[in-house]
């Protein structure tokens, strides 16, 4: 049972903890070994959702948690607390190396039985874990099984109903553990519709999500690379429509966490972004043109990262998908997102294959990104990817 | 699908030039760092300046292909299978001969086209469309004189993949059936020996079951392991390999146990009128050991080699193995073994020693090992290896 006296309880143990951790760790510039004891707070602005204490038990090679308070603030949706909370336990049992055991500490939620203090699964997690459909054995004796983490994780990464199919057949393969997809979307090294275009639309995603391929091995660091540039355009893309600029004062602020009602889908076919839209945006990237998207229409885009070389080669593939995607979504916007080194072809070739992409009813949309840059970006991330944790 | 196919283009010397670029210095440059990536000397720099020439060659391979110079041929979507193939089977093979390389300089498209032929028929491959396909056009760029660059083309294809599509609800069901622990911890509050013995024993359950597990040995105390392993190599039971894990996800080898039998005092007796050598376990962890130790088993330099942990406990096992191979010839020792630390390393070596024990086990005892940890201020002994 929750009580006020539990929660003031656990908040100053907590600061308590704060500050010893500022005296031993911060005021040294030192960092903590993940076997020690570490706090942690996850809020947005001034609202909590959960506050966390947990360390490596290495000798038994399971995440404890030894202090675990979680809020669900009435403003963010239903048990977000449980999901911010959870999804940092998973991710961090997993990066700690552990098996992916969870044990909740005699101090979380506890009661005395046969005048023993035991402790539980918090109350929250519980709900959270009936949301995802979950079943928890081992609620009262406050652990979470390598078994039940590994369905929470993959119901609280979000992957589309097609994504998860894709993830399950690579894990039945043996090719790709499931913690692994989650932990690089939940860690923040891909977003979820850029993982979701690395899985639905590579050839091997597998080795794209486990950085397999040797630099040295041209041929297959390329492939890999190509799939990580494409990706990466889309996410360059998804951010764009996500940003809200509010504008105060005639001055325009950029949010933080207020972003445009979108919702991501990917055509694995024709390797395309589709979005729908809540409100009313403007079509970025469009030379000399204003395009207003609206919610009763979806945005169909066709990402093709290439190069001003590339690019000539392959127009009349690309013009080939263009006009399968304008027959498949008849009545949406539809745009093909080429990077800046469009500009680097020669000016009537470019006029006149421009002039083909109108023809045929699309957008021609040019990021601000090269693929110099995209490139940069997905070599970054295949590094960092070899960094972790591999299975 | 973001699928490549891959085109084959062959550019005589004139056509290499583009603008002000010659691909053939671009390529014999490339061919270069190729060869110090080998090394695995400043790998990093080298890669990067590799991705660059590699980076150029394709751009203006592509802007050649678009304007239709040189002599082309595309290959069916298969042909980064076979190179994927090739490598898994024969990686030193491939990176000798280039196979992964996309552009082949004049010089080395005999070598080039030799080592790929021969290869695909040792995996049965040559009555594949896209190594056939590849053979011909290599024969004749030998015979013109041609460079040959091979070109991704992604985005070629708008089809789908042909796995066929499986009922979602079997899928999960085949998912969730996947062999993963569901057991948890029993949390009696025990020493840090008992903690990893139960976690040993409970790896052991599980692997018995046929349960993917593996005893991570991270963050450990060194002192822990090599007595903990002790215990597991020299008690009773049916022998069987451990598997081993590190934190960072990287698998070792797996560890030999239940293996050794102990020597009685009796059979010890002559070995240990001999001095105990002391031996400290890795150099420049701790320079006030160097004026106490003889000698030290590892240079650091050798066995620090800021790789994956696998990686290390492989080296330091291997290391180890080889120094263990070369004392046979050299008489009897008592090493007296002062621990230094570094999980990985203390893993290979007690592994290594635990397989010389298994090899010496019929003959007459010639070595033993002492481990020494340093406690609370001074050195303490731990149990015997011999």
């Amino acid at each position: 049972m929750i009580t006020q006296e539990y929660i003031l309880k656990e908040i100053d143990r907590f600061a308590e903890k704060v500050k010893k951790y500022d005296s031993e760790y911060r005021q040294k510039d030192k960092l903590p070994k993940n076997h020690e004891l570490r706090p942690y707070r996850w809020c947005s602005r001034d609202i909590v959702f959960s506050l966390l204490m947990v360390k490596h038990e290495r000798y038994g090679n399971y995440l404890y948690a030894d202090l675990c308070l979680i809020a669900n603030p009435p403003q963010y949706y239903e048990n977000s607390g449980a999901g911010v909370a959870m999804g940092f336990l998973l991710s961090e049992a997993y990066k700690c190396g552990t098996t992916m055991e969870i044990v909740f500490g005699k101090n979380v939620e506890p009661r005395l039985e046969n005048g023993q203090q035991k402790s539980r699964v918090p109350a929250y997690i519980c709900d959270l874990a009936i949301d995802l459909g979950v079943s928890l054995k081992h609620v009262f004796e406050g652990h979470i099984s390598p078994f039940e983490a590994r369905q929470m994780y993959m119901g609280l990464a979000g992957f589309s109903k097609t994504a998860q199919e894709k993830i399950m057949k690579l894990s039945v393969g043996g090719k790709l553990t499931p913690e692994r997809v989650c932990f690089l979307v939940m860690g923040g090294l891909w977003s979820l519709p850029e993982a979701e275009a690395l899985i639905l639309g590579s050839a091997h995603p597998e080795d794209v999500l486990t950085s397999a391929s040797d630099p040295a091995l041209r041929h297959l660091y390329l492939d890999d690379l190509l799939a990580a540039r494409g990706a990466i355009l889309g996410g360059v893309l998804d951010r764009k429509l996500l940003k809200k600029e509010l504008v105060i004062n005639g001055q325009i602020v950029e949010s933080e966490d207020e972003e445009n009602d979108i919702t991501f889908d990917f055509d694995e076919e024709l390797y395309a972004k589709i979005y729908k839209f809540g409100e009313k945006l403007e079509l970025p990237w469009v030379e000399g043109k204003k395009v207003e998207l609206s919610p009763d229409v979806s945005l169909a885009v066709l990402v093709r990262s290439r190069t001003s070389s590339e690019i000539l080669e392959g127009a009349d593939r690309d013009l080939e998908h263009l006009s399968a995607l304008v027959s498949k979504y008849r009545g949406s916007v539809v745009g093909l997102l080429y990077p800046r080194d469009w500009e680097e072809i020669q000016t009537d070739r470019r006029l006149s294959l421009k002039r083909q992409i109108e023809a045929a009813g699309v957008y021609l949309m040019t990021s601000p990104e090269s693929v110099a840059g995209l490139d940069k970006e997905a070599m970054r991330r295949l590094e960092t990817g070899r960094m972790v944790r591999h299975e | 699908m973001s699928e490549s196919r891959v085109t084959l283009l062959a550019l005589s010397d004139e056509s290499c030039v583009v603008d002000k670029v010659d691909l053939r210095s671009l390529m014999l440059k490339a061919v270069r760092v190729e060869q110090r990536m080998v090394k695995g000397v400043n790998l990093e720099d080298e890669q990067r300046r590799y991705h660059i020439l590699c980076d150029r060659i394709e751009f203006y391979g592509h802007r050649k292909l678009s304007e239709r110079v040189g002599n082309f041929v595309e290959l069916e979507s298969d042909y980064l299978e076979v190179i994927k193939n090739l490598s898994k089977h024969f990686q030193e093979e491939v990176i000798e001969a280039r196979l992964a390389a996309d552009f082949c300089p004049r010089e080395l498209v005999e070598q080039h086209i030799g080592r790929f032929e021969s290869l695909a028929n040792k995996l049965n491959l040559l009555g594949d469309g896209s190594v056939q396909r590849k053979i011909n056009f290599y024969r004749l760029a030998l015979k013109s004189g041609w460079n040959v660059i091979e070109l991704h083309i992604p985005w070629s294809q708008s089809r789908n993949e042909s796995d066929g599509s499986v009922d979602f609800d079997e899928l999960k069901a085949s998912f969730l059936a996947l062999k993963v622990a569901d057991e948890i911890t029993d949390m009696a509050d025990r020493s840090p020996f008992l903690g990893l013995r139960d976690q040993i024993q409970k790896v052991i359950n599980q692997v018995s079951k046929g349960i993917p597990a593996a005893v991570s040995f991270s963050d450990l105390r060194h002192d822990v392991i090599a007595e903990v392993l002790h215990d597991f190599v020299f008690s009773s039971g049916r022998p069987m390999y451990l598997p081993v894990t590190y934190a960072d996800g990287s698998v070792a080898s797996p560890f030999p146990i239940h293996c050794v039998k102990s020597r009685s005092v009796e059979a010890m007796k002559v070995l240990r009128e001999e001095p105990i050598l002391k031996v400290g376990q890795m150099s420049a962890r701790h320079l006030e050991m160097d004026l106490e130790m003889k000698v030290y088993f590892f240079r650091n330099q050798e066995i620090s080699t800021g790789r994956s942990a696998a990686e290390i406990d492989k080296v330091a096992y291997e290391k180890a193995k080889e120094l263990f191979l070369k004392m046979r010839t050299e008489g009897s020792f008592r090493i007296g073994y002062y621990q230094t630390g570094f999980q990985p390393a203390v893993v290979g070596f007690y592994r290594a020693l635990a397989e010389e024990l298994v090899a010496r086990a019929k003959m007459q005892p010639t070595i033993e090992v002492i481990p020494y940890y340093f406690l609370v201020g001074s050195y303490k002994t731990g149990k015997i290896w011999c």
